[in-house]
């Protein structure tokens, strides 16, 4: 009963900022909505290290309590997104694709998180009526708030509308806040779980799995046949290196 | 109050999973008219099975919620929490209850992991006196484990190791392949001198009968429709249902065992869970198998004005409770990474674990807990990357075009090694009927009371030195807290391995049922799930409580032949 294949969570974070990245197409009908965005005031803190820092909002998160889908469904029925109503406005969508994008650019060979579906994700994630996902919606609707108000702070000017070398300036800052630093660790906290769900979202893609080099598991016909003659070798060849044998 | 039928029946059996579908399947091959109750919804894996969707297409990308605790196209339909079905735990047990609500019972959710309990097994009081020896030995079981592999069908290989039987050839199935993984750790674990094997699992590499050999994709979890994995809907339901004498009611919640003035059994009385409506089936003879705890909260309800329950002479009812020890340790390889890709996902559960090891160091008192436990090992491509992917973005961190560098590196990285033990039945570890807290119908539920002992936390800090060891042997590094066992230790309920609540024996006084599961106190009534077991070995239970119900069933059949009931 309990080999269940669930994937373990990993270990600690050990920060060191990323310098390259490239932006993504994204579709300027967010962009432009998105600009009208309004600002809650916040109050900061008048400690030295948080005078890089815009103060957490703490803004007031809707409930949702819906019914799911519910302990008796149809597989078959109830796929593609669940079948709860959505909540994110299109200027949230713009700055979560925005923010998608930035946290795993396109490379020359795959596509970036707007251009696979991420925002259509990060609202069915965000509205649905669960526990965990309520958590989500917590740390992302108020973490959309502090990014325009760390963007004013930073560069006098909206998320949305910032130069691409503020952004990187602003993704270096974010992400790497220290695990000691608990007077940040909500805007951590922020960062850690938008790109653990970006990650999520992206790889679970044909695209993204393409990406990671994951090979589709498809039916066969005759016995399972084991590893591949070369990730035999490579098996060998590390078992070796510390002096053992198969 | 209605009847379901104008007809009485044989048999009545609660519950459709391993011991309950066993029981139809041999009763009903003697002849007996067999009505199978089942609570949850009726399941066909011929068309009702996902198996070939991915989580792309689920909600929430597949993530477990509190309707799916395993994964959206997991076939686990049931869950921890259940609407209008509640249970009650002490405030320091915290103690989970599964409960599986489709046709199938846990059989559709299951690590299909089937090796046969040992000769100390059953000798437990012989070995350590910390619990009661079996009212029988290996020898006397091991023809129904013969028989009961033969139509679960079981491939593997034998270990050669006296406390770990094998399988007769011509019944056991060939093994699937390793994983990289999987000879990664086993050569690692033998370097230290220690055990690794190709696991007995409940899965065809050949074809059986109208079942196909496994293909080597989809979880079998989603339910299987070719019949590669075990699932009694696809094997021992059918099977009973070809010969015409099972009806099979689904929806129906069996609250109570219906008792004659005469102190025997005249069936069950239930719910229906759509309406509400009472219903009852009547019976020659009751046999429970509602899941250990389903059967022990039925007898606790039936007993009428008899708080004690029904069955309950010996006041063991509920007591005995034991759950799998869990504990896992995980490890991240730097000579795994960016490694070749390859298909890794085989036969969907584990392909290899590592069998305890210790009985003769435990015989000679070098180590500080009296019970075993076996190792399993996860990690690996899996069935490709899922929601739980973004972790590895915690070992460099970052952002950007390295973090794409970094998940193709670490993709595929990590092991965790789990170990799965022997608990030791205690005093503290039981449930009664809550006297406030009742389901939606009215009826009276259960409340836990849990305990571990050092014996449990002993064996856990065993574990995790051991999985250090293991991942320090091949290079790896240690990227779980080992620093205590009882920060460690999995929660209790948590492995879905309950046990022990309408324990076997050969003494009226000490134990509920007798050899042949029935009660002591009831004639016509028997117990077939995995309450009845006297110890809860590492060994996963399944097989066993299933060879028990093979047993049982022939032994009641013949009683009904023969005019007893």
């Amino acid at each position: 009963m309990a080999n269940l294949n669930i994937r373990k969570p990993v270990d600690a974070a050990v920060t060191q900022p990323a310098k390259m990245f490239r932006l993504s197409r994204r579709k300027f009908i967010f962009l432009s909505a998105a600009a009208a965005v309004a600002l809650p005031a916040c109050h900061e803190a008048a400690s030295p290290e948080s005078q890089h820092f815009a103060a957490w909002p703490d803004i007031d998160i809707p409930e949702i309590d819906g019914p799911g889908y519910g302990w008796h469904f149809d597989y078959f029925e109830l796929t593609e997104g669940g079948a709860w109503p959505r909540i994110l406005t299109n200027p949230q969508k713009a700055q979560l694709e925005k923010l998608s994008d930035l946290i795993l650019p396109a490379s020359d060979t795959a596509p970036a998180p707007s251009e696979v579906g991420v925002v259509e994700f990060w609202d069915e994630w965000i509205s649905a009526p669960y526990s965990a996902q309520a958590r989500t919606r917590d740390l992302a609707l108020n973490g959309l708030v502090w990014i325009e108000n760390q963007y004013q702070k930073m560069f006098k000017t909206d998320f949305l509308s910032a130069k691409a070398s503020d952004d990187i300036a602003f993704m270096d800052v974010w992400s790497t806040i220290s695990r000691d630093d608990e007077d940040h660790a909500k805007i951590r906290k922020f960062f850690e779980h938008m790109r653990y769900l970006t990650l999520g979202a992206y790889y679970t893609t044909p695209q993204g799995a393409q990406d990671l080099g994951a090979v589709p598991n498809v039916p066969l016909t005759g016995d399972y046949p084991g590893p591949s003659p070369q990730a035999q070798a490579h098996l060998e060849s590390i078992l070796k290196d510390i002096g053992i044998t198969l | 109050m209605t009847d379901v039928t104008k007809d009485s029946y044989d048999v009545v059996i609660v519950g459709s999973g391993a011991g309950g579908a066993m029981a139809a399947y041999r009763l009903t091959a003697a002849g007996a008219s067999v009505c199978m109750v089942e609570a949850g919804k009726t399941y066909d894996p011929a068309t009702d099975t996902p198996m070939h969707l991915t989580n792309m297409e689920a909600p929430l990308r597949g993530t477990g919620t509190k309707h799916k605790s395993f994964g959206y196209f997991d076939n686990a339909v049931g869950g921890w929490e259940l609407p209008g079905d509640p249970y009650n735990s002490d405030e320091t047990s915290n103690f989970m209850w599964y409960r599986s609500r489709i046709l199938g019972g846990r059989t559709n959710h299951w690590g299909r992991h089937v090796p046969r309990f040992g000769p100390s097994d059953f000798r437990s009081y012989d070995r350590d006196g910390l619990s009661p020896n079996w009212p029988f030995t290996y020898e006397d079981i091991a023809p129904w484990y013969d028989k009961t592999e033969a139509i679960m069908g079981v491939s593997g290989s034998n270990t050669g190791l006296v406390e770990h039987p094998g399988t007769p050839e011509h019944i056991l199935q060939p093994p699937v392949k390793g994983r990289v993984t999987d000879l990664f750790v086993a050569a690692g674990a033998r370097a230290l001198g220690l055990p690794a094997f190709e696991r007995h699992n409940a899965i065809l590499t050949r074809p059986l009968g109208d079942r196909l050999a496994c293909f080597y994709a989809t979880p079998c979890n989603r339910g299987c429709s070719i019949g590669a994995a075990f699932q009694t809907t696809t094997s021992l339901i059918p099977l009973a249902a070809k010969t015409g004498k099972l009806t099979i009611i689904t929806n129906a919640k069996v609250f109570q065992v219906l008792m004659g003035k005469d102190g025997k059994a005249q069936g069950v009385l239930f719910n229906d869970m759509r309406t509400g409506a009472q219903g009852r089936i009547k019976a020659r003879a009751v046999v429970l198998a509602a899941s250990a705890l389903g059967s022990t909260q039925i007898l606790f309800n039936s007993g009428g004005n008899e708080a004690a329950g029904l069955a309950n002479s010996s006041g063991e009812l509920g007591r005995n409770l034991t759950d799998t020890v869990g504990a896992g340790v995980t490890g991240q390889f730097p000579a795994l990474e960016g490694r070749p890709r390859y298909d890794e996902f085989g036969a969907s559960t584990d392909h290899y674990y590592m069998p305890w090891w210790g009985y003769e160091d435990q015989l000679a008192g070098k180590l500080n807990f009296p019970r075993g436990y076996h190792v399993e090992i996860g990690g690996g491509f899996g069935n490709g990357p899922d929601m739980g992917i973004g972790g590895l973005a915690n070992i460099q961190g970052g952002y950007g075009a390295k973090l794409r560098d970094d998940l193709r590196r670490y993709y595929g990285s990590y092991i965790w090694l789990t170990g799965r033990g022997e608990m030791v039945a205690n005093k503290n570890s039981y449930c009664t009927l809550d006297p406030d807290l009742k389901d939606e119908f009215g009826i009276p539920v259960l409340k836990f009371s849990f305990k571990w002992s050092d014996h449990e936390y002993n064996q856990v800090a065993h574990m995790q030195k051991t999985f250090v060891d293991i991942i320090g042997r091949l290079g790896g590094r240690v990227t779980s807290d080992v620093s205590d066992p009882k920060k460690a230790i999995s929660t209790p309920g948590s492995i879905i391995h309950e046990a022990g609540t309408t324990r076997m024996g050969d003494d009226p006084d000490r134990s509920v049922v007798d050899t042949d599961g029935r009660t002591w106190d009831v004639d016509n009534l028997y117990v077939m799930d995995g309450g009845v077991m006297v110890t809860n070995p590492h060994k996963n239970l399944t097989l066993t409580l299933m060879a028990l119900a093979y047993k049982n069933s022939e032994g009641l059949a013949r009683r009904l032949s023969q005019g007893e009931l």
